[in-house]
């Protein structure tokens, strides 16, 4: 029974292991490509921001090595959040759960993806920032906007706290029975 | 600790061995060499009323209360 179980989830461990290797590609790769071959980008990215504000053929060496910079903060944050669940799954294959060094791996990537969406709140304001600095006084811009979308990046991170929370607590029971005779 | 176990004692009057009473309660006997000792955090009515039924005591002749000043 219990090894049934056992080989059951070791595939869907292991898919999700590839999941969040593909993501973490997904995610950081088209942001080096559309910083290092603008053009050829276009054609898969659609609309781009900084194509709203003078394209990337005007930008200097500085303002494209901010850009690229402030782009890429929200996608390794995101990247990070990701990594801290493999050793999550490996604690998982290895059947062990509830322990302090799983309850802080989950803390860890509920934090980065609370700042993994402040990061993405703010990183179209800086972008459209650096993008103008080179402007002429007065056709300088600054762009907020708060979409449901930046809400819904909160969920997440909110719900892995949630989970490292309710670790901390079920280990603490577990530790207290232990404890009991 | 202001609870106080007295097992040892009761082990000692009733001349029970520790590995005899481990086995009638159902715990190994490093458990309940601890809860002579005093170092768990609590004990299971179902153990307290295992020790009390083979021991034939109450559950105050196993524990006291000492007020600390």
């Amino acid at each position: 029974m219990v090894k049934s179980e056992k080989t059951k989830r070791i595939p869907s461990l292991i898919a999700l292991r590839w999941l969040i290797y593909i993501s973490i590609i997904v995610v950081i790769v088209p942001i080096l490509w559309m910083w290092a071959s603008p053009e050829t980008f276009r054609h898969v990215g659609g609309d781009l921001l900084v194509e709203k504000y003078g394209g990337f053929e005007r930008l200097s060496w500085w303002q494209h090595l901010l850009g690229l910079t402030i782009t890429l903060i929200p996608a390794v944050l995101f990247s990070l959040a990701l990594l801290c669940l493999l050793p999550l799954i490996r604690l998982a294959e290895r059947g062990d759960w509830f322990n302090a060094v799983s309850e802080q791996y989950c803390a860890r990537a509920g934090k980065l993806l609370l700042w993994h969406a402040l990061a993405s709140w703010l990183s179209q304001t800086a972008l459209v920032l650096v993008m103008t600095a080179t402007n002429a006084p007065g056709k300088r811009a600054l762009m907020i906007s708060f979409e449901s979308g930046d809400l819904l990046g909160l969920i997440p991170a909110l719900m892995a706290l949630a989970i490292a929370h309710m670790m901390r607590v079920g280990r603490a029971q577990r530790e207290e029975l232990n404890e009991i005779v | 600790m202001a609870i106080v176990v007295r097992l040892d004692v009761m082990l000692a009057e009733r001349k029970v061995k520790s590995k005899d009473l481990a086995a009638h309660i159902g715990i190994t006997e490093a458990n309940l060499s601890l809860l002579k000792s005093g170092k768990v955090k609590g004990v299971r009515f179902a153990t307290l009323e295992a020790i009390c039924d083979y021991l034939d005591c109450q559950p105050g002749d196993i524990l006291g209360y000492e007020k600390h000043e």
